[in-house]
Order: C-alpha cells, then sequence, then structure tokens
C-alpha cells in the first residue's frame, strides 16, 4: 500500500475528523491553518482575556482524556498544576511515538502541525508554563524538520515570544528530536532524556506536575491531545463531548494497520463501532476472516474476532470488553496469522526496549521471549503456558513504569484468547496456520 | 507526625517519612538491595514491595512516602508473592556460584534467598555472562553476579563526588562501567566493596584469602589522620586479613577512606621493621629487644653527660596513640630537654608562639555537615581527609559556600598540568568538592 502521497483526497482521515480535516498532505503552513481557522482560538483567548481556570473548566467539560495510552482525563491534569509556583513551568509535547501500531502523531505532525503548536499555546496560557518543548520520535527526522518550519512561522507570526499578541502572556516554544528508545515514550523517561541523561523513568510519585522537566512544574500531554485543544476552545467543551459519548468525548485518530486492505489514520468519533472503523480501512485484506484483534497499541492485550465485532471504539466499551484503547493502534490480524509467532514478534519488543533499571521488567521480558521463542521452535512444553502466565503476574504491577504491564498483559491476552494455537505448537512442533504471509 | 498501621500495630512517624522509615522505627525488616540509608532511592530493585491498603498493586517502601491512616502490610500474602517474585528475578541470572565467590557469607542476596528464594529454578534458558571490568588495583569485579542496584553508582555521584561508574547499555545488555580505559580512583572508592549486595565488586588484596566466618573481629581506630575513624580489624591466625569501618555517625559513619582500607596490607609487609636492629661495623644486625633498649638507655646518657641534656630532643610520629605520646613526652620533660614534638614534616613553626593550647577542629566533627560557610587554607582536601571533604561536599549541596587557599600544587590528580604549577597563594577559587552537575549526560538518571 505505501503511504499516502500527497496531494490526498481531504477526506482522506475520514468524513468525521475535526483534527485532520482538511489535509490534503500540503496545505500545512501557517497561512493554510489560518486559512481552516487556526488561531482563532488562541486570539480569542487572548483578546476576551479568558482566565485559565476557565480554560481548565472548558477542557474538563469536553472529557477530553489522554491520547497517549493512559487516557486520564486532560483537564484534571492541567489542574494539578500548582498556581502560585514562582519560577519557570514546562510544557511537554509527548511526540515520541514509538508504540509498535501507532502512527497517528506522525501524520498529525507531518500534516497538521500548526493545530499541536496552537494547543500547546493555549496549554501554557491556561497551565502558566513559561516554556514548552516538542518531543518527537527518534526516527521520524523529516517531521522534527517539518516541525522546525512550522515554528519558525509561528514565531514570525508572532504566536510565541514575549507578550503574545500584546497580551502579557509569554511563551517560548521549542522542538527536541529524541533518538528512537521506546522508554523514552514513557513521560518520565521521556524528561530525563530532555534534561540530557539516559531515557529510565522515575518513580511516581512526584508526578510531573510538582516534580517534571529540572525538578520543575511540567504537564505533559499526547501531541493528539494538544491538537484537539483549539477545536474544544472554538466549539466549546460541550460540543466536543457530545461528539463522543459521555467520559470520552471527542474525536479519536485510530491507526489501522495489519490486514486489512486500506491501512492508515482514521479520525472518528470515540464510540464508532469497530466493525465500521474496520470498514474504513477498507475491510479485510483479501477477503479473508478476522481472527484477532489489538485495539489499542501492541502493550495491549489482544481480543479475539468475535468479542470485536461487538465494540465500539472508546475508552470505556474497550476496556469493558477486556482490552484498552491505549494510543488507538488497531492492528488486525487475519485467519492466516499465527499467534505464537505474532507474541514472539512483541516479546522481543519489549524484551528489546527494557530500560534495564528494575529487577522484573530487566529479567523477565527476556525470560518470557526466550520462551515464547522456545514454543515457536517447537522445543515447547505444555507447562510452559503457566509458567509464562505466572512470570507475566510477577512483571505486571511490580515495575517501575507500565513497560512491565505492556510486556506481561500481551503474553497473558494471547495465551488466554488462543491458547489452542500455542498447544498445537507444543505438541506437534509446528503452526495450526503454516501459511502465514 | 502522621499516624499509621504497620503489620497491624499503631504507630507515629515523622511527615514525609517512607514505609521503609516506618519499619526500620519499628524493628520490622523489609527485604531490599537498592535501598541504603545514606543515598538517594532509586526503587530499583523492587524487593521491598509491600501490601498497602487500597492501593491495586504493591509499593516500594522505599520509596512511598506514609499518608495519614496508611495501612500497611510487610509481610502479607500480596507482599510476599510480590518479594518472591522479586527474587526469583534477581536469581535466574545470576551465576549461582556462592561456593567459589567471595561474597559469600556475607552476601545479602545469598542471605535473602534463603528466605525468599526457591529451592530450584524455574528457568531453564541460557544465562546472560557480563564481561570483568578492571576498576584498578583495589576493587575486583565479577560482573556476572551484578544485580543492578546501582548502589556502587549512586555512591560515585553522592558521597564520593567524582562520577566513576555509571550503567550503559539497556535491559538485559546493561551494565556497570567506567568511562572507557579509566579505573576507580576515589579516595573513598573501596566503600562500593562494602555497599555492593553481591559479589561483583570485591576486595582485591582480600579476595580468597579467608572466609567472613573465619574471622575475628576487633574495634580500632584508625591511625592514618587526624578524624580517627572507627575500624574493625578482622585477624584471622593473628594476621590481620583485611579492615573494615565500624559504624559511628559523629566521625566516620558508615565509610572508610581507601588508605584506612587498604593500609593494614603495610602491616604483613616483608620489608616491615619488626623487630630492634642497631648498625655495627656499618652494617645493620637484628637484636634483642632487651640489647636494644640497653644500648639507647647508655647512649643517651651518655650523649647527656657529655654535652648536656638540652642536646636531646625527640621527634615522634603523629600515627602514635595518644598514651604513647604522653609517655614520650614526660620522658623528654623528665630525662632531657622537654623539647618533644610530632610535626615532623613541618619546617616553619614561627606561629607557634601566637597560639596557645593543642590546635584542635574547634567543633564536632559531624558538626561540619551543618556549617554555611568554610575556607580551607593550605589542604587539597580530598587527598588530606577524604571523609572531611564527604561532609563538606553534603554541605556543598545544601549551598554551602566553601572556598580553599593555597592547597598544596601538584596534589590535585585531577588538575590540569597548568594547574599544577600555577601557585595559588592568593587565588580564592570555588571548591572543586562540589558534586557534578547533573547535566553531565552519562548513564545518570537520579535528579540530583
Amino acid at each position: 500500500m505505501g503511504l499516502p502521497v500527497p496531494p490526498f483526497a481531504t477526506d482522506l482521515f475520514g468524513p468525521e475528523a475535526i483534527i485532520m480535516k482538511g489535509l490534503d498532505g500540503l496545505n500545512w503552513r501557517l497561512k493554510d491553518y489560518e486559512a481552516r481557522g487556526g488561531y482563532q482560538a488562541l486570539k480569542k483567548i487572548l483578546a476576551e482575556k479568558i482566565p485559565p481556570d476557565q480554560i481548565i473548566a472548558e477542557v474538563k467539560k469536553s472529557a477530553l482524556r489522554g491520547r497517549g495510552g493512559a487516557g486520564f482525563p486532560t483537564g484534571l491534569k492541567w489542574s494539578f498544576m500548582p498556581r502560585q509556583y514562582q519560577g519557570t513551568k514546562y510544557l511537554v509535547c509527548n511526540s515520541d511515538e514509538g508504540e509498535p501500531g501507532t502512527f497517528k502523531d506522525r501524520d498529525l505532525l507531518r500534516y497538521n502541525p500548526h493545530s499541536v503548536i496552537e494547543g500547546m499555546i493555549i496549554a501554557a496560557y491556561a497551565t502558566g508554563a513559561q516554556v514548552g518543548y516538542n518531543y518527537v520520535h527518534g526516527e521520524i527526522w523529516d517531521v522534527y524538520e517539518r516541525c522546525e518550519e512550522a515554528l519558525a512561522e509561528t514565531r514570525a507570526a508572532g504566536f510565541l515570544g514575549s507578550r503574545i499578541l500584546g497580551s502579557d502572556f509569554s511563551f517560548e516554544l521549542h522542538n527536541h528530536h529524541g533518538w528512537g528508545a521506546y522508554i523514552c515514550g514513557e513521560e518520565t523517561g521521556l524528561l530525563e532524556s530532555l534534561e540530557g541523561k539516559k531515557g529510565m523513568p522515575r518513580f511516581k510519585p512526584p508526578f510531573p506536575a510538582s516534580y517534571g522537566l529540572y525538578g520543575r512544574p511540567t504537564t505533559i500531554n499526547n501531541t493528539e491531545t494538544f491538537a484537539a485543544v483549539p477545536w474544544i476552545i472554538l466549539n466549546g467543551g460541550d460540543a466536543f463531548l457530545n461528539m463522543g459519548r459521555p467520559n470520552n468525548g471527542g474525536t479519536k485518530i485510530f491507526s489501522v494497520s495489519g490486514d486489512v486492505a486500506r491501512p492508515g489514520n482514521f479520525e472518528v468519533r470515540l464510540g464508532t463501532p469497530f466493525a465500521r472503523l474496520l470498514e474504513m480501512a477498507g475491510g479485510m485484506r483479501g477477503g479473508r476472516r478476522l481472527k484477532a484483534c489489538i485495539p489499542g497499541g501492541s502493550s495491549m492485550p489482544v481480543l479475539p474476532a468475535d468479542v470485536m465485532m461487538k465494540t465500539d471504539m472508546d475508552y470505556d466499551s474497550i476496556a469493558k470488553a477486556g482490552s484498552m484503547l491505549g494510543s488507538g493502534a488497531v492492528i488486525i490480524m487475519d485467519e492466516t496469522r499465527c499467534m505464537v509467532r505474532s507474541l514472539l514478534r512483541l516479546s522481543y519488543f519489549y524484551f528489546e526496549e527494557s530500560c534495564g533499571q528494575c529487577t522484573p521488567c530487566r529479567e523477565g521480558t527476556g525470560w518470557l521471549y526466550r520462551m515464547v521463542d522456545r514454543i515457536e521452535h517447537g522445543k515447547g512444553r505444555l507447562e510452559d503456558l503457566e509458567l509464562l502466565d505466572n512470570v507475566s503476574d510477577n512483571i505486571a504491577g511490580r515495575t517501575i513504569c507500565a513497560l512491565g504491564d505492556a510486556a506481561a498483559l500481551p503474553v497473558k491476552s494471547f495465551i488466554k484468547h488462543f491458547r489452542d494455537e500455542f498447544v498445537h505448537h507444543i505438541e506437534h512442533k509446528k503452526c495450526l496456520v503454516p501459511d502465514y504471509v | 507526625m502522621v499516624e499509621i498501621e504497620l503489620d497491624g500495630k499503631q504507630m507515629e512517624v515523622a511527615e514525609g517519612a517512607t514505609i521503609m522509615d516506618a519499619a526500620n522505627q519499628a524493628g520490622i525488616y523489609i527485604p531490599h538491595f537498592c535501598y541504603h540509608r545514606k543515598l538517594t532511592i532509586a526503587a530499583n530493585c523492587r524487593m521491598c514491595l509491600v501490601e498497602v491498603e487500597k492501593a491495586p498493586k504493591p509499593l516500594p517502601a522505599c520509596a512511598t512516602p506514609v499518608m495519614k491512616g496508611m495501612k500497611v502490610y510487610t509481610h502479607s500474602e500480596q507482599a510476599v508473592t510480590a518479594q518472591k517474585g522479586v527474587m526469583e528475578f534477581l536469581l535466574i541470572n545470576h551465576p549461582l556460584d556462592c561456593p567459589i565467590c567471595d561474597e559469600g557469607g556475607e552476601c545479602q542476596l545469598q542471605d535473602l534467598a534463603v528466605g525468599y528464594g526457591a529451592s530450584g529454578s524455574r528457568y531453564e534458558e541460557t544465562k546472560r555472562v557480563v564481561t570483568d571490568k578492571n576498576l584498578g588495583p583495589l576493587i575486583s569485579t565479577d560482573m556476572t553476579r551484578c544485580i543492578y542496584c546501582t548502589r556502587c553508582v549512586r555512591f560515585g555521584q553522592e558521597i564520593a563526588g567524582v562520577m566513576e561508574l555509571g550503567m550503559i547499555g539497556r535491559g538485559e545488555h546493561a551494565e556497570i562501567i567506567t568511562f572507557v580505559g579509566k579505573t576507580v580512583d576515589s579516595e573513598l572508592s573501596g566503600n562500593v566493596i562494602d555497599l555492593c549486595p553481591v559479589g561483583a565488586l570485591t576486595s582485591k588484596p582480600f579476595r580468597f584469602t579467608a572466609r567472613t566466618w573465619e574471622l575475628t573481629r576487633k574495634p580500632a581506630v584508625s591511625p592514618h589522620c587526624g578524624l580517627g575513624s572507627n575500624l574493625t580489624v578482622q585477624v584471622k591466625q593473628n594476621r590481620v586479613m583485611r579492615v573494615l569501618p565500624r559504624e559511628n555517625e559523629a566521625i566516620n559513619e558508615c565509610w572508610l577512606s581507601d588508605k584506612d582500607r587498604f593500609s593494614y596490607e603495610g602491616l604483613n609487609s616483608e620489608q616491615r621493621l619488626a623487630r630492634p636492629m642497631l648498625k655495627r661495623g656499618g652494617a645493620w644486625a637484628e637484636v634483642e629487644w632487651q640489647v636494644a633498649l640497653d644500648y639507647v638507655a647508655r647512649e643517651l646518657k651518655r650523649i647527656r653527660e657529655q654535652h648536656g641534656a638540652s642536646s636531646i630532643g625527640a621527634l615522634a610520629t603523629p600515627h602514635q596513640t595518644l598514651e604513647e605520646l604522653f609517655l614520650l613526652g614526660k620522658l623528654a620533660r623528665g630525662f632531657a630537654s622537654g623539647s618533644a614534638d610530632f610535626r615532623l614534616r613541618q619546617s616553619d613553626f614561627s606561629a607557634d608562639r601566637h597560639r596557645t593550647g593543642a590546635p584542635w577542629l574547634g567543633m564536632k566533627i559531624a558538626d561540619l555537615n551543618a556549617l554555611e560557610r568554610v575556607l580551607v587554607v593550605g589542604s587539597t582536601l580530598r587527598k588530606d581527609h577524604p571523609l572531611i571533604t564527604h561532609r563538606l561536599r553534603q554541605a556543598a549541596r545544601r549551598n554551602m559556600q566553601l572556598n580553599l587557599i593555597n592547597p598544596s600544587p601538584g596534589a590535585s590528580r585531577r588538575a590540569s598540568p597548568q594547574e599544577r604549577t600555577r601557585p595559588y597563594s592568593s587565588a580564592t577559587w570555588r571548591s572543586t568538592t562540589r558534586p557534578l552537575p547533573s547535566c553531565t549526560s552519562w548513564a545518570w538518571w537520579w535528579p540530583s
């Protein structure tokens, strides 16, 4: 399939899109963004001198939840920033998109960078941050360069710097190019990396709102979260909430990948049925049958086809189905996929990306990977399945950051839902689905 | 004060204390490796996981602050399951070579494995091997045994004041190493041997010479500097095998400088003068104590008769005990001119007339930590007094201002060639003992 080559149809990302609306791949510049109504929200805030508390209240009302994976309510997070703090407060955008299956922030920054920049400026206004950083993932250099260009445009237009648009509000924003480590997408690992240290997550508490970048109060949100903010300010929190479901406001960009005819990013309202999303992605490739789906990025539990087809795509529905919406990376696997081999690939990823700081993850991810590797290569034993499950239990919830859970949850869910394939591998020393493509 | 419930018992602990502090206060032991009360909290070994009521998962006792009404269970089923799980992970890649490991018998991992380890391993995959590192003549490494608690790394940063060890690599490929090609040269480096909870870092001079249970322990005081660090001298068959710190918060805390720790090697040196000798006909000859003493007494009497008492003075090493120096002074006053001194390397005594009494620090050693401003004259601190330097470093971290005047040139190992030859006489400069800025980007993750 390959990437869509600009200019592409303006409804590429779906008819319900609000963040990705009207994008054709070439209209990413400031003038294009302003023509789409960009920076109106910022101008409105500064002209009407809307108090920060009111902005936070509006974001709270919108039920905007963090788009990076944890789904934490954004307005609530902003309200944790200490109001009276004397000294520099920071705002950080987590564009270190490293989760396998997730590629939404990349497209967002590539085709609509100003929406993120405007969202960050508004967030800085609301939280009282003076300096912001956009931490761009290491393997997308072209996106980093585009962010730099966009930032230069924003500065030239006077939306950044001191006394923005003649108001009392000053904010400076910088891009930072990471080096590709998955662990730097963990918010405190990212802060360490931004400080110039090795990307290793910090123990929490204290949370970034009280001890963040350089030990100062810091708000850190995902790229897509920031991009939704200008729309909320212009159209109101209620309008955003009504686009989704209660507690699941707005639209969400889903990165659909795997065995579908038209993989790509699709922005739909939260609560859209999975079947509808699958349809937007062109349905199953080659007319094959859906076997399994990971609905929220590789670190979330896998769900079998029958459960998935009955599920709606929002935070609460997917949680009820037994997985998590995560970053919105929908990985589709058809009937020809070997689940043992798929798990092997995932386990290797977490083994390779563990930072090595705390014991269960450092030692356990290697153990999981080696056991799955044995099963895949016909050297497994039936007892290994119980052991895999038990070792996963010993990792999950015992580590400094969520990478331990991310390594354990796929293992547990793959074995839970596709035990027969693992047993077949062990007993027959070969795959149940021999023709994987 | 905060009221909490620990293992079913009500107790009050100071605000801001951790669960580990509370447990220490209550005399309850929570297993741990990376936690050390003198170092910052890393919470990376996960051995101290405990159950906290209403918490969805077990929490590390070392890093979790107590909160009002918190109910903590350190040995509940959930806590022990978590602790045993961590122990299993620690052991899967550990070589389990206790019989040939120098740490055997005094190994924290070995001890806790008795309580939390299984009798057999469920791990049947290949084990990790890590190459050993050359840390210099004092510290021996078996890095495959390392459990990555990073105590040694934090010690360098926080106590020794030099970043000599760090962790590179990620996940299973992580390794504790020095800067490329460098050894560990800090004056306090030997303490990482005590800190290492496994046999990864052991004492090079001591290793393979004795087991810990073969040694008898004698309390002693170090003679090597004015500090008087408290020691435990460990002896086997009337031979000093090693020297370890004896904890004394007022003096050396739990640390020991390398000269205090390793100079016992001189005791067993072949070159050590252990018996009296007399020079006769241009050659030294060993004699009995009585012969030597008679000779000295006779000759001193002769000199006094021929040249007068004023021609005899006494010089003694400052390494002697106070009692022995007192006796020498008494002898000099009774028998000779009364002139006795221990300042063997001093040539300018002009200040003597302006001073009364014995020069001393004028305050308790422990009070150094609380100073706001310090002026050091004529000393290269870290060479002369490594542990006083450590106290000043702690104070400097809390914004104490430290100035040095005329530190002995050439003594600073880290000074550049130009600096070594440059006279410091009139220069006042900010201390070299301030911790490295945290922006040095090498395998260091704890915010300072």
